[in-house]
């Protein structure tokens, strides 16, 4: 479990790193090429960086589905919380149970939806490849730029729905068992505290 | 009907407080099985391809930038610039919050990330200078909403991915309703001081108000002059020897940021750099360019050219800078509120200059909104390690990690809230609902105070981003059938999201504050009364007066 979690904010920060690193390099790379400086702009103009928009947006995308995912476990998402912090404790939990066998519900359907999506498109051809069937199945079509098979890159919405449907049942038994909710603190800021005494004058 | 349906499913699986994106998207999955013939697969789908717009994209790099502008150490050093310009006046640290949370808000597009990098630094201060912790809660609440409001903003973005809008048309038709509120919460602050007589911090207490002020501002202006002079001399110079002329600048730029803040190092430093510039380099300049005119006067009386200038200086900056009158012998006691906002403005600079490559970026067509996003986001974190050296290297992942989090959380609404507007359009409420203000006779006038009204209910059980998202395909086609420019509208969503983000129940602006201050929700609401009362106020005249929203896009030629 420990594991599944670190490799959860690994993969998360390491994608969020990676999207900006690449935008970064993009426009640096486009700025450069366009001076003219001998040698330099001939090489950088070899360099096609084309995909990078289109990698972006993949990494951001597979970092949403993911992050979500996590956002359950550290409890980022909100909702309208206003009528039901009226209501009689055990009454409340009730509605909070249900609320996070919601989550779970549309994120199991969507799980399964998303499943069907990936093997509609391309993984059910290179899954008879194979296994060496005859069937005739249409080969799953690819990303524009970077000419990456779709099915991959839509693998993200089961694999994160999954993800994130275990953790909604996750919270709500742990919910069920010690009455604890995960509650993000926006007000939180690490180290801040110790410099207050500086800035004060 | 339909309608009445999905908002019907919508609001009852709302208030059981479940997630709003699950909500939303529970709403589309019962909508799509039971009542359209719309394949129930094309959800998986729309769940990917909902959020595959690079426009999108814009909203986690900004949240990561502001992160690592929180974390950096650019807060503090811009709550020092706003300290050592503003802060002698009536409620100093208070108009000094104002301040610094404008130009926070300059470089961070989300109103709890401003009240968080600000307040949690100057609440303290404040309290430990005098004021009362409902004061400077209330300003740090309220003025953290121009957050939103000044570029670059994420709301802005949301609503540009519901409607289309441009995103950098909406950040420039920002700039000036931002400075507007800004000045008016300050003013509003600096009443309520007064009125109070709360603490000012007078850096040199025998100094009347006047010549503090006039120092101040001195020392703004030579600032100013002292960013821009330079390095475009240097980068003319450069220009003739070097392929590229933007090139030339960029160098001669870098160069001069490198060696400025540096002398700020050391008082001394500071102080003969100061002078060397300021007391004897801008009369010997300005004699430069008087000589040429006495070219044809002998040297000895052209000579005198100089001194006069000089000494007619010299007196001019004493009278100022000194507190008596005009001082007898020359001291070096010259202007010393001005040494001061010349050394904040130096240590504060690489945080200031954010705003002027995000802004001047996107202006001037460098960088899509998305790219200065990033470039912005890799900048910050430059600045943050490598400059200020305020975060390790090691806190990069906790800092990467945390703005995943939030901007997942944002992504995972956008993706539920595009595939709502779908059906959405798809019935074609949008349109009916147009056709029947139309029908009512209702004008533009009665659409707006309707719009406000709605949004400021919603804004009291919703956040922001998911109000946008959900109200702007909806309103937006009706606006724009009752001539409503599209922009002049993104901007009046944006304020109504400020003013709901200050008050309760929902206000993040007000939980994040009471999470600082430790006060509680019904105190701060008490406490922010009269900014709040302010911001309602700058709300009407931003739904009638459309100029003040339109004048700068319209100028730069954006529309």
């Amino acid at each position: 479990m420990k594991i599944l979690d670190h490799l959860e904010e690994w993969l998360i920060a390491t994608l969020m790193g990676a999207a900006t690193i690449i935008t970064f390099l993009a426009v640096v790379h486009r700025y450069l090429a366009g001076l003219s400086i001998p040698g330099l702009q001939d090489w950088l103009l070899t360099i096609n960086l084309g995909w990078s928009q289109e990698l972006t947006i993949i990494l951001f995308v597979w970092m949403a589905k993911f992050g979500a995912a996590y956002g359950v476990r550290t409890g980022i998402h909100v909702g309208v919380d206003v009528m039901i912090n009226q209501l009689a404790p055990r009454n409340r939990a009730r509605f909070v149970i249900f609320g996070l066998l919601a989550g779970a519900f549309f994120t199991a359907i969507v799980a399964i939806l998303g499943s069907m999506l990936v093997w509609g498109n391309g993984l059910h051809y290179e899954f008879n490849q194979w296994t060496g069937s005859s069937e005739f199945v249409p080969e799953g079509p690819t990303t524009p730029d970077l000419e990456w098979p779709t099915w991959m890159v839509f693998m993200v919405v089961p694999l994160g729905s999954s993800l994130m449907c275990f953790r909604f049942l996750q919270v709500a038994w742990n919910f069920y068992k010690t009455g604890e909710l995960p509650r993000h603190d926006h007000g939180h800021v690490d180290g801040l505290d110790t410099e207050t005494a500086e800035t004060a004058k | 009907m339909n309608a009445l349906i999905i908002f019907g499913l919508l609001i009852a699986l709302m208030l059981t407080g479940m997630p709003i994106s699950i909500s939303l998207g529970l709403t589309v999955l019962a909508f799509l099985y039971t009542m359209t013939s719309v394949p129930i697969e094309s959800v998986a789908m729309k769940l990917f391809t909902g959020i595959e717009k690079f426009e999108i994209m814009a909203i986690p790099f900004f949240i990561l930038a502001g992160n690592f502008l929180t974390h950096g150490g650019v807060a503090k050093r811009m709550i020092n610039f706003a300290t050592s310009l503003v802060g002698h006046w009536h409620g100093g640290l208070g108009l000094a919050g104002v301040m610094a949370c404008a130009l926070f808000a300059a470089v961070s597009g989300s109103s709890p990330a401003t009240v968080v990098a600000i307040g949690s630094i100057l609440l303290p201060a404040m309290v430990k200078a005098g004021f009362p912790k409902r004061f400077g809660a209330g300003v740090i609440t309220t003025s953290g909403a121009l957050g939103i409001l000044i570029p670059p903003s994420i709301v802005m973005v949301m609503y540009s991915v519901a409607t289309n809008a441009s995103v950098g048309t909406l950040f420039m038709a920002g700039v000036i309703p931002g400075l507007v509120l800004a000045f008016l919460l300050g003013l509003t602050t600096w009443w309520r001081a007064r009125k109070n007589n709360y603490p000012r911090v007078m850096l040199f207490p025998q100094r009347n108000s006047l010549q503090a002020t006039i120092g101040c501002l001195f020392g703004a202006f030579y600032a100013l002059i002292f960013t821009a002079v330079p390095p475009w001399l240097l980068g003319m110079a450069l220009a003739n020897w070097l392929p590229n002329a933007g090139f030339a600048y960029f160098l001669a730029g870098v160069f001069w940021l490198g060696l400025a803040p540096w002398t700020t190092q050391s008082k001394w430093i500071t102080r003969i750099v100061y002078i060397g510039l300021i007391v004897i380099g801008l009369p010997m300049y300005v004699s430069f360019l008087l000589i040429e005119p006495f070219a044809a006067v002998s040297p000895l009386y052209a000579s005198f050219v100089p001194v006069v200038v000089m000494l007619a200086w010299l007196t001019l900056i004493q009278a100022c800078g000194s507190y008596t009158k005009i001082a007898p012998t020359f001291k070096f006691e010259l202007m010393w509120e001005s040494l001061e906002v010349w050394r904040a403005y130096w240590k504060s600079i690489w945080g200031l200059l954010l705003i002027v490559v995000v802004m001047g970026g996107i202006y001037t067509g460098i960088f899509t909104p998305t790219e200065a996003a990033a470039m912005s986001a890799v900048y910050a974190f430059f600045v943050a390690v490598f400059v200020y050296k305020d975060m390790k290297l090691a806190d990069v992942p906790k800092v990467l990690l945390s703005s995943a989090n939030m901007s997942a959380m944002l992504l995972y609404i956008i993706t539920n809230a595009v595939m709502f507007s779908f059906i959405m359009t798809n019935e074609n409420i949008p349109q009916q609902l147009a056709d029947w203000l139309l029908m009512q006779g209702f004008g533009p006038v009665v659409f707006l105070l309707a719009v406000n009204v709605l949004l400021l209910i919603a804004g009291n059980v919703m956040e922001p981003s998911s109000i946008v998202l959900i109200m702007a395909p909806i309103l937006f086609p009706v606006a724009v059938q009752l001539g409503i420019n599209p922009i002049h509208f993104g901007i009046l969503m944006t304020v109504n999201m400020e003013v709901g983000m200050c008050h309760p129940p929902v206000g993040l602006n007000l939980y994040v504050a009471s999470g600082i201050t430790e006060m509680g929700i019904t105190e701060l609401t008490k406490a922010v009364w009269p900014w709040l009362l302010t911001m309602l106020g700058f709300l009407l005249l931003v739904t009638y007066w459309p100029p003040l929203t339109l004048w700068l896009p319209n100028l730069l030629g954006m529309h």
